[in-house]
C-alpha cells in the first residue's frame, strides 16, 4: 500500500509531465498532438542506444535535446501546412506517431530492453524500502515544471509564447514572431515527452510501443486539468496516477479481495468521464496561464 | 460518354461483377479452392468495409472525429457470441441481442460524448473504448479476454432456406448482400433532410444552431446510427469468424477506421470501403516478404493525404473527373 502510494506519485510526475507538453502544444497552436506517445518513446529509446557511451545521466540530457529539436523540426516541416485545420492536424500526428514507432521498431527492433538503475540504492522511508531513484525522479520532475514555469513567467520568450496563448493575432500585431514560438512550443513539448520517457526507462520496460500507455492518461489530464492550465494539469496528474495506483487497497473492504489492476484502472477512467460532464471545462478552467 | 451515364453504368457494371464474381473466377480457370481463398479473402473485406462505412457517416457527414468505434464493432461482436456461449440463444435470439446492446451502447455513449465540447468527444471515445477493452480483458473467465473465444453458428435458417456459414459461397453472399443494402440505406439516409443536416453540423456548428437546428441532437443521432452499422458489421463478423477475441476492441480497430476512410476519401461512403479494399490488399501483399513495412506505408500514405489530399483518393479523383469535364 505505502510503496503503491509512493510509485503512483512517481507515476504522476512522469503523467504531468507528458500533459504539461501536450497542453503546452495544444494551448499554442491548438494541435491535438497525437504522436506525443511516440516523442516519449523516442526519448527512452534513445537515451538506451546513448548510455553505453555517455552514461545514463549524459543521456537524460541528450536524448531529449535531441527530441526537443527534432519536435521543433516536424512542428516546421509537417505540421505547419495543417495547422488550423483540427481534423487534419490530428491526421498529421496520428501518422507521424506510426512512423516513429515503426521506424523506431526498424533501428532498435522489437525487444523490450532496460536500462540499469543508475542510483541501484533504496532508501528506509516509514519503514518501507524504496528504491533512491524513483525518488530522485519525482525530484527531477519538480525541477523541470519549476523550470517551464520560471521560463513562462520570468523570461521574455516566455513572455512571447503567454501571449500568443492567449490571442494569436494580438501578439502578431505587436510584432512577436508567432511562427518561432509555433516551433518553440512544439519543441519543448517534445523535450517534456522525450524527458519524461528518459526518466521511466530504468523502472519500465523501453521498446517501440511503450508510448501507448501514457498517451490516454496524459490526455485525460490536460482535459480535466483544464485546457491552458498548467499547473490543474499538474495536480490532476499526481491524484489521477495516486488513486489508480492506490484503489485496489483502498477497494479491498467493499470488495473483499484485491481489485485487479485493469478494473482499478478502468474504475479510475470511467469516474473521469463522469468528472468531465460535470465540468465539461476542465475542473480549474478560470486562468488560462500557459 | 458523360458523367451522368458513368454515374449510374459504374454502379451496376460493379454490381454484376461482384454478384457473379465466383462464376466468373471459375471462367478464368481458378481451382475450387482459389476460388474459395478469394471468396473468403473478399467476404472479409466487405465486413471491415462496412464498417469502415459507418465510420463515414460519423466523420466524413458529421465532421466527429473519433476514435472509438472499436466499441460497436465489439459489441455487436461479443453481444452475440457470449449470449450464444453462456445462455443459450439461437442465432436469430443471439443476432438481435447483438445489435440490441449494440443500440443501447451506442445511445448511452452518444449521450455522453456529444455533449463534452471540443475534442473532448474524441478523448471520451477513445476512453470509453479502453474501459471496455481492459474490462473484457480482466474477466476474462467469462469472455475469453485476449486468448478469445470460439463460439459454434453453423446455419441461419431463413424460413425457405438455410445458410451455411461454413461454405465461403454462402458467407461472400450474406456479407456482400449486407454490404450493398447498408450502403443503399446510409446513401439514401445522407439524401434526407436529416443526413443534409449532419452535413450542416459538420460545416458550421454555429451557424446550424443559429438556424435553430438541434445540433447535439444530431450529433447523437449520427452517433447511434453509425454505432448500429459498425454493431452490424460486427454481427457479420462474428458469423463468418465464429470467433471473438478483446483485440477487436483495441483502439488500432477505430484507428483502422479512420485510416481507411481518410485514404479512401471521407463525405462519400464510398471512398472508405475503395479505402479499406486497397489497404487489405496492400497488407496482404506486404506481409509476404516486409511485413513490418506495412505501417510505415499506412503513415507515409497518411501525412501526404493530410498535407496534399484531404479529400482522399475518392474525393481527389472526384476533383479531378468534375474539372475535366468542365474544361
Amino acid at each position: 500500500m505505502g510503496f503503491a502510494a509512493l510509485n503512483g506519485f512517481v507515476w504522476g510526475f512522469i503523467i504531468a509531465l507528458m500533459a504539461l507538453g501536450l497542453n503546452l502544444i495544444y494551448g499554442i497552436l491548438r494541435i491535438i498532438n497525437m504522436a506525443h506517445g511516440a516523442l516519449y518513446m523516442l526519448g527512452a529509446v534513445i537515451a538506451w542506444s546513448l548510455v553505453p557511451f555517455i552514461g545514463f545521466w549524459g543521456a537524460l540530457i541528450v536524448a531529449p535535446l535531441l527530441v526537443g529539436t527534432f519536435g521543433a523540426f516536424i512542428e516546421r516541416t509537417a505540421l505547419r501546412p495543417v495547422e488550423g485545420q483540427p481534423t487534419l492536424t490530428i491526421v498529421a500526428t496520428f501518422a507521424l506517431m506510426l512512423i516513429l514507432q515503426q521506424a523506431a521498431l526498424m533501428l532498435f527492433g522489437s525487444g523490450q530492453q532496460q536500462i540499469a538503475d543508475p542510483i541501484g540504492r533504496s532508501f528506509s522511508l516509514f519503514g518501507l524500502s524504496y528504491p533512491a531513484y524513483r525518488l530522485s525522479v519525482a525530484l527531477l520532475a519538480v525541477a523541470a515544471v519549476a523550470g517551464l514555469w520560471l521560463f513562462l513567467q520570468r523570461t521574455r520568450v516566455g513572455r512571447w509564447v503567454r501571449a500568443v496563448s492567449s490571442d494569436r493575432e494580438l501578439a502578431a500585431g505587436l510584432g512577436i514572431p508567432v511562427p518561432v514560438v509555433y516551433g518553440l512550443a512544439f519543441g519543448l513539448g517534445s523535450y517534456l515527452a522525450a524527458l519524461a520517457g528518459v526518466l521511466v526507462a530504468p523502472f519500465t520496460s523501453v521498446d517501440y510501443l511503450m508510448g501507448f500507455d501514457v498517451l490516454i492518461p496524459a490526455f485525460i489530464v490536460v482535459i480535466v486539468g483544464g485546457r491552458g492550465n498548467l499547473s490543474g494539469s499538474l495536480l490532476v496528474a499526481i491524484a489521477m496516477s495516486e488513486m489508480e495506483n492506490t484503489l485496489p487497497f483502498l477497494a479491498q473492504p467493499l470488495w473483499g479481495q484485491l481489485l485487479q489492476p485493469t478494473v482499478a484502472r478502468a474504475l479510475m477512467l470511467a469516474l473521469l468521464i463522469v468528472l468531465l460532464l460535470l465540468r465539461p471545462q476542465g475542473l480549474f478552467a478560470k486562468q488560462t496561464t500557459g | 460518354m458523360t458523367g451522368k451515364a458513368l454515374r449510374v453504368l459504374i454502379p451496376i457494371g460493379g454490381l454484376l461483377l461482384l454478384g457473379f464474381l465466383p462464376q466468373i473466377l471459375g471462367l478464368f480457370g481458378l481451382s475450387a479452392r482459389q476460388t474459395a481463398f478469394w471468396l473468403a479473402l473478399l467476404t472479409q473485406l466487405f465486413i471491415w468495409g462496412l464498417f469502415a462505412m459507418s465510420y463515414d457517416l460519423l466523420l466524413g457527414y458529421t465532421g466527429l472525429l473519433s476514435l472509438g468505434h472499436a466499441i460497436f464493432f465489439g459489441l455487436g461482436i461479443y453481444g452475440v457470441a457470449l449470449s450464444t456461449l453462456h445462455w443459450g440463444f439461437s442465432p436469430w435470439e443471439a443476432l438481435g441481442m447483438g445489435l440490441a446492446v449494440t443500440i443501447a451502447g451506442a445511445a448511452m455513449i452518444g449521450a455522453i460524448a456529444v455533449r463534452v465540447p471540443g475534442h473532448g468527444f474524441l478523448i471520451v471515445t477513445a476512453v470509453v473504448s479502453l474501459i471496455l477493452y481492459l474490462l473484457v480483458d480482466a474477466e476474462s473467465g467469462w469472455t475469453g479476454g485476449t486468448n478469445g473465444v470460439t463460439v459454434r453458428l453453423p446455419q441461419l435458417d431463413f424460413g425457405l432456406f438455410h445458410l451455411s456459414l461454413f461454405d465461403s459461397h454462402q458467407g461472400y453472399r450474406l456479407t456482400l448482400g449486407a454490404l450493398i443494402s447498408s450502403y443503399g440505406v446510409l446513401r439514401w439516409l445522407t439524401q434526407t433532410p436529416l443526413g443534409r443536416a449532419f452535413v450542416l453540423v459538420r460545416e458550421n456548428e454555429p451557424r446550424a444552431e443559429a438556424l435553430g437546428y438541434p445540433t447535439l441532437r444530431l450529433k447523437f443521432i449520427a452517433f447511434v446510427i453509425s454505432g448500429t452499422f459498425a454493431g452490424l458489421a460486427g454481427l457479420l463478423y462474428v458469423l463468418i469468424n465464429q470467433f471473438a477475441e478483446a483485440q477487436l476492441l483495441d483502439w488500432t480497430v477505430s484507428a483502422n477506421a479512420l485510416i481507411w476512410t481518410l485514404i479512401g476519401g471521407s463525405g462519400t461512403l464510398s471512398g472508405p470501403l475503395l479505402g479499406t479494399g486497397l489497404l487489405k490488399l496492400f497488407e496482404h501483399i506486404l506481409s509476404g516478404w516486409w511485413p513490418q513495412g506495412y505501417p510505415l506505408f499506412v503513415g507515409l500514405l497518411l501525412l501526404v493525404i493530410a498535407l496534399a489530399a484531404p479529400r482522399g483518393l475518392l474525393g481527389t479523383l472526384r476533383v479531378l473527373f468534375i474539372r475535366g469535364i468542365q474544361r
